[in-house]
């Protein structure tokens, strides 16, 4: 990391101003304001506009300085002496505190606090005052539910850890901060629960934070390729939501969360396979709903994942596993289709994501064009046109359907880039060449890791004791245990609350 | 070994998997459909027809298809020397190759039927393509060729139709059997068993049915139907069975599903009894050292039609009618079997072989001293148990009333 070193501030008020206007290039955002107080001292105020609540500077600093300042008696004192006091009489604000070199001063400023520096003293005051347009708590865009909070983290960084505070008043629910970035300097906080979240957890996540060195962290995605285990994968390692309900229910799991300044999206540590198919609704809903909809989750993966190349592979290496009737319907309508089903799925696959990527780039204004291009593209009127045969256009629009059913995008994104790997196999060998395919992705997965920890688990290594909150959710009452497989500190999560049983009252 | 190493190996042992790629890959478009197959017999060799099915016809929408125009299906006929031949030729007069995996009939002519099947079978069961699912047919009184050429008006696919109508025949009438290609040779393998296929017969002209005008009237002038049952010692065909003699032989086997029979009300009048559920055990007892057959046949049944005037409330009268239905049953089964063992003293019961499954030792005491001939020194013992669960809406016959 490039480090910036400017040196101490001086005690001329005069050369800190000038070291100040040069630092920051005469910025036309950076405000300078002397005061004079009654005592003769120099004082001068600076801030970045914007950044700063203008109107609590105005009232409880500029006010403070002019009208109180000048009835303490002040003269003749030592001006550090001279600063404490007006630290400690004058200035109305919580967040207050001494910076003595150039480079704090300037990360201050620029992070939203007020300075006050004073001719002759060593050090300068910082006031935190941080105030400028936000974005108000929404609703989550990325996964919503029918049921359950809907709320969602904001690009703020303060108000995503009261998102999570409110939900875990608990003394125990500790938050550390740190600035990456040389240039950006972001703020990126990890939350977890001391008593709970295994301990070489949270120093693993501190140890790879630390070690990122980097000018700029925009976004968390920033951050998670920073500390996955490896790049080697489509699969995510990392969890990322915008729900604070999902990320708390993480951290009282034992997980670590990331925050980053400036995103909504908040990353959850470690993050195992069946975790992707877990949606904050799962348990808030009952649990045989809940456990269906796991069930079809995963058959939607599943589905995204191989329809199109299971219909290729079918279609064209074994025939004699359709059934008469659709073989000859599917027959009819590949009569006048000029490519091989090989090459029909690849542009119809390719068409679909080019589809997808315009609907999510073009101006929402306009957003109509694409769903009446996208019904010609996929639909009849490319079937008509001797193009595809329309059980392609079924076998696009199911596997399109089907990623959507995932609720974690990254996992979705995964199964989008495998079926292309996977497209080719089968057009090459046919079921034998997705099975290769599949057989690969399992011996993948099966060796990936998250933050160290097995990937599969609890599928493999098999952990028994925690099937009841994977694919399938046990009722509340029996989910006694937090996952054991990561190695939390304190396993049990709840006494057994006797269940009633029956539907019986007793009268006595 | 290093990491790198490892990797380049592995590269190595993975790479060949590439050089199988595209093998034996087809499209849909470039392939005939085979749906039925006919072998008959040839002056030299054999003539084999192949009913290919023509897709743009079936299907209701096609892009730029020709549409419902033509005929569904188009037959074509060979002369060959061995059955593989076909398969060959059959790329000098089309533009697609030939696809067995999709075959639903295979039907032989009744003269090749008499005169072996054997050399025929190899092919179909050594080839992978053939699913070995489909049913097996003799042509009775013609020719294979001349039935796949018969258009059918239901079921557009002729193959189809001659598929599913003696998958539902055989259920709901008794009076056919459906034989798969596999259940076949099975049968012509096994010891103290023979074969037996359903004929196929045609009404009218075989010339006349091939043309779409057939399907275009309401009462085609030809039509394809189920007639009789062949009987086989091992692949050779020896006769055809009647009606009643088939019903019989699929009691004796426990293949009815579903069938019908009337008996006699208290004024002669018949009462039809429709069996829901049967099954028939076969057992072997050794009796004396020699093996007796004991058949029981276990029948839930239905009435259906009533011409006679009894009063079906009383629970004695029903009793009378399931004891003489048992009677009827009995009399069917030992007809059956004493008619076919007469003319053709086959066992295509397979009572050979569950006494060679009971006791191999008393199997081959009874080929040494019957030779091909057990069958009629074999005792047989019949036993009914009929039951009547359901008399329908109305007891007694409505007729009753309307005559006074």
């Amino acid at each position: 990391m490039e480090t910036a070193d400017y040196g101490r501030l001086s005690a001329r008020l005069e050369n800190n101003r000038e070291r100040l206007i040069q630092l920051l290039g005469s910025s036309t955002d950076f405000i300078l304001k002397e005061i004079r107080l009654d005592c003769g001292t120099q004082v001068v105020v600076c801030y970045i506009d914007g950044l700063v609540d203008t109107q609590v500077l105005h009232h409880s600093i500029l006010y403070s300085l002019q009208e109180c300042g000048s009835r303490l008696e002040l003269s003749g004192l030592d001006p550090d002496r001279k600063l404490s006091l007006l630290k400690e009489r004058v200035l109305i604000a919580g967040d207050m505190g001494e910076v003595s070199d150039m480079q704090q001063l300037l990360h201050e400023m620029l992070s939203g606090s007020v300075i006050v520096l004073m001719e002759g003293a060593s050090a300068g005051l910082r006031i935190g005052l941080p105030g400028w347009e936000d974005r108000n708590v929404s609703e989550p865009s990325s996964q919503s539910v029918v049921r359950g909070p809907m709320e969602s983290f904001t690009e703020n960084l303060r108000t995503n850890t009261a998102l999570i505070r409110r939900k875990i008043k608990d003394s125990r629910l500790w938050l550390e901060t740190m600035q990456i970035g040389s240039v950006t300097q972001t703020n990126v906080s990890i939350m977890y629960l001391n008593h709970i979240a295994d301990v070489e957890l949270v120093q693993e996540v501190k140890r790879r934070l630390a070690k990122i060195d980097t000018d700029s962290i925009l976004e968390s995605g920033y951050i998670e390729e920073f500390i996955q285990d490896t790049a080697a994968t489509p699969f995510p390692t990392l969890y990322n939501t915008d729900r604070p309900d999902t990320i708390a229910a993480g951290i009282l799991e034992g997980k670590v969360a990331v925050l980053v300044d400036g995103t909504p999206f908040v990353l959850l540590a470690p993050a195992f396979f069946v975790a992707f198919f877990q949606s904050a609704e799962d348990y808030y809903q009952r649990s045989d709903i809940a456990t269906l909809l796991r069930f079809i989750r995963f058959l939607a993966f599943f589905i995204t994942l191989l329809a199109p190349s299971l219909y290729v592979a079918i279609t064209t290496y074994h025939q004699e596993m359709i059934p008469t009737n659709l073989v000859i319907s599917l027959a009819a309508q590949r009569e006048s289709v000029p490519f091989p089903a090989f090459i029909e799925a690849l542009l119809m696959e390719l068409t679909y994501e080019i589809l997808r990527e315009a609907g999510v780039r073009i101006p929402k204004n306009i957003g109509q064009a694409i769903s009446i291009v996208g019904t010609l593209v996929i639909g009849q009127a490319a079937v008509q046109a001797g193009f595809i045969s329309s059980a392609m256009v079924i076998i696009v629009s199911i596997t399109a359907i089907s990623s959507f059913v995932i609720p974690e995008s990254g996992m979705a994104i995964a199964a989008r880039i495998i079926r292309f790997g996977l497209i080719g196999l089968a057009g090459f060998m046919g079921l034998f060449g997705i099975l290769c395919g599949i057989f690969l992705i399992v011996l993948h997965l099966a060796g990936l890791r998250s933050f160290g920890m097995p990937y599969m688990i609890p599928l493999g290594p098999y952990a028994a004791r925690d099937l009841k909150d994977s694919i399938f959710r046990l009722p509340w009452p029996l989910l006694n245990t937090r996952p054991s497989h990561q190695h939390v500190q304190n396993i049990t999560r709840q006494g057994r609350t006797a269940q009633r049983t029956g539907g019986k009252r007793r009268n006595e | 070994m290093n990491r790198r190493t490892a990797a380049r190996l592995l590269l190595a042992m993975l790479l060949p998997l590439v050089l199988g790629g595209c093998w034996e890959r087809r499209e849909l478009n470039e392939m005939a459909f085979v749906l039925g197959m006919g072998i008959d017999k040839a002056e030299a060799g054999y003539r084999v027809s192949l009913q290919v099915v023509i897709p743009s016809a079936i299907s209701s929408q096609v892009a730029g298809g020709a549409g419902s125009g033509g005929v569904p299906v188009v037959e074509y006929a060979f002369t060959v020397p061995t059955i593989y031949e076909t398969l060959r030729k059959f790329n000098l007069v089309s533009s697609r190759s030939a696809y067995l995996g999709h075959i639903r009939v295979l039907v032989f002519g009744e003269e090749l039927a008499r005169e072996g099947l054997g050399e025929t079978l190899d092919v179909l069961k050594r080839s992978r393509e053939s699913r070995m699912d489909f049913y097996v047919m003799v042509a009775r009184n013609t020719s294979a060729e001349n039935v796949l050429k018969v258009l059918t008006p239901l079921d557009k696919i002729p193959a189809s139709k001659l598929f599913n109508a003696l998958d539902k025949s055989y259920r709901i009438s008794a009076k056919t059997v459906a034989v798969s290609l596999d259940e076949f040779i099975e049968d012509l393998l096994a010891e103290g068993n023979n074969p037996v296929l359903t004929g196929v017969e045609l009404s009218g002209e075989a010339d006349k049915g091939e043309k779409k005008g057939n399907v275009e009237q309401t009462t085609p002038e030809v039509r394809l139907r189920y007639e009789s049952v062949a009987v086989f010692r091992k692949d050779r065909m020896l006769g055809w069975l009647k009606d009643q003699e088939t019903v019989g032989y699929n009691y004796l086997t426990n293949k009815v599903v579903k069938n019908s029979g009337s008996v006699a009300g208290e004024d002669g009048k018949p009462i039809v009894v429709e069996s829901l559920q049967t099954s028939t055990k076969r057992k072997v007892r050794m009796i004396g050292g020699e093996p007796h057959i004991f058949i029981d046949a276990t029948l839930t049944s239905n009435i259906q039609e009533v011409f006679s005037t009894d009063n079906l409330e009383a629970e004695r009268q029903i009793e009378k009618i399931e004891r003489k239905a048992e009677e009827v049953l009995v009399t069917k089964m030992k007809n059956a079997y004493e008619g076919i063992t007469q003319r053709f003293n086959t066992d295509i019961f397979g009572f050979g072989q569950i006494i060679y499954q009971k006791s191999p030792k008393a199997w081959y005491r009874l080929q040494q001293k019957h030779g091909d001939d057990y069958l009629r020194s074999l005792p047989v013992h019949y036993k009914a148990k009929v039951t009547i669960n359901r008399i329908g809406t109305i007891d007694r016959t409505i007729l009753d009333e309307i005559k006074e």
